[in-house]
């Protein structure tokens, strides 16, 4: 039974035919699990919980950045540095109160997925990157969840509901790997930090992907089950491509091969970075005292570089491969960042771009600030 | 005859346009058409693998004969979030 809060909350959509006092029940007993409080989660979060959606679970264990916000709007300048899942409560408790928020504070894996989508109803995929796209979509297909996908580049979205069954359990849709069974060369394709995204475009195709929660939680309409819905913000322009499953899939056809989650990183060709060439702090202040000629580059934000520096030159590390022009081949790259997570990647960008002897400054600036100087400010 | 090609995403980047015509002789499968794409805009090569690709509304096997006037949307993978 709704309560005289809730029949007052949600009045305006009580009143909808489609969904009267019998679907905000359904909404109220629903389990969404949101995959990312990024661009797409945000939004999505801030509507299912406004709309009466019972049990809304989170996952991330990433903190807040002040480039979140241009397009994270559920987050405030003030709450830079803090954890999202904890500010992400905070304001969706104020909003709705009556919103079961469970938090993952972690990073959804191969280790976990199945134990946590079991838990809930529908998965919302609304990650940033190909290794968790796969993921969710196979953990989906496993245990039978439908899954609401939305991803964006630059101008461009695409909605979609992959897995879906009907009430026997057959599938009634493809799913990711139908349409897409082969990932891209690693690094090629960017994400949101690399390539850059208008902000309101996760606004949009994350309330897309919201739309097609409520949808199928309350069993109207038609959801985006055999159809790839493709925005295109330059044209402002919509298309609905209908699509079928792969009877051959791999994780979703008559035949399949993969009956468990596998090493998703790996499959989409994402190298261990760990043995890749570092330096350490210690070191490079040797080579200093030594005034050996190299190329110092600081691959974080012009922001971060405001607060702590070490000195040389700085490209944001979204843009070192579209300014490699801008790098030295006849000496020694040396490479940093806040911790030496960035300056890794960098540096393997580097050395498959054929530079010689490009070396991560090991734990960056944190590091330098602890052993060399401790006038660089740690932040 | 003629068909044209809309690009989405990585696609318009490296095609420098959102959209390309292709002139071909009628009977032309998508499977020839991107061929023809692919030599006339070598760039989009990285993405032949891992992309979908769909004549007008519908996603269409490579063996699919086109007819003048289609639109293909080359329609590469996406992961930002």
């Amino acid at each position: 039974m709704l309560t005289d809060e809730e029949l007052q909350r949600y009045s305006r959509q009580l009143l909808l035919p489609e969904l009267g006092q019998a679907g905000q029940e359904k909404l109220k007993q629903a389990r969404v699990l949101i995959v990312g409080m990024g661009g797409l989660g945000t939004p999505l979060a801030l509507y299912l919980a406004a709309a009466g959606v019972g049990t809304l679970g989170l996952v991330d264990d990433t903190n807040i950045e002040l480039s979140n916000l241009h397009r994270q709007v559920l987050f405030g300048t003030d709450s830079i540095g803090k954890s999202k899942l904890d500010i992400a409560r905070e304001k969706l408790f104020d909003l709705n109160p009556n919103c079961n928020i469970r938090l993952h504070t972690t990073r959804l894996d191969s280790s976990n997925a199945l134990e946590i989508f079991r838990e809930y109803d529908v998965v919302a995929d609304a990650t940033d990157n190909f290794p968790s796209r796969y993921l969710i979509n196979d953990a989906c297909v496993l245990t039978g969840i439908p899954n609401v996908y939305g991803s964006v580049f630059k101008f461009d979205g695409q909605v979609s509901v992959f897995g879906a069954r009907d009430s026997s359990g057959k599938s009634t849709g493809p799913c990711y790997r139908c349409l897409y069974p082969i990932p891209p060369t690693a690094d090629l394709i960017p994400s949101c930090a690399a390539g850059g995204v208008l902000g309101v475009l996760p606004g949009i195709i994350g309330l897309m992907q919201g739309t097609e929660v409520l949808k199928i939680i309350l069993g109207v309409g038609e959801p985006l089950i055999g159809a790839l819905l493709l925005f295109d913000a330059l044209r402002m322009d919509s298309r609905r491509i209908r699509i079928q499953r792969n009877i051959s899939c791999v994780v979703c056809g008559n035949n399949p091969a993969i009956h468990q989650l596998i090493d998703y990183r790996a499959f989409c060709g994402e190298r261990d970075l760990t043995n890749n060439p570092e330096i350490s702090v210690q070191d490079y202040s040797a080579m200093r005292a030594r005034s050996e000629d190299h190329f110092l580059l600081d691959v974080r934000e012009p922001f971060e570089r405001e607060i702590a520096s070490i000195g040389g030159t700085l490209i944001p590390t979204g843009e070192v491969a579209s300014r490699l022009n801008e790098l030295p081949h006849d000496k020694p790259i040396i490479v940093y960042c806040h911790l030496g997570i960035r300056s890794l990647r960098v540096q393997a960008l580097l050395q498959s771009a054929g530079f010689t002897n490009p070396l991560s400054l090991k734990g960056g600036t944190a590091a330098w600030s602890d052993a060399i100087d401790p006038t660089v400010a740690k932040y | 005859m003629k068909v044209s090609v809309r690009f989405y995403a990585m696609s318009r980047d490296l095609a420098g346009a959102s959209e390309r015509e292709l002139e071909l002789p009628s009977g032309t499968t998508l499977s020839i058409a991107l061929e023809q794409l692919f030599q006339d805009v070598p760039a989009l090569k990285v993405l032949r693998t891992s992309s979908l690709f769909a004549v007008g509304l519908d996603y269409v096997s490579h063996d699919t004969v086109l007819e003048a006037g289609n639109v293909i949307s080359f329609i590469p993978p996406v992961q930002g979030g």
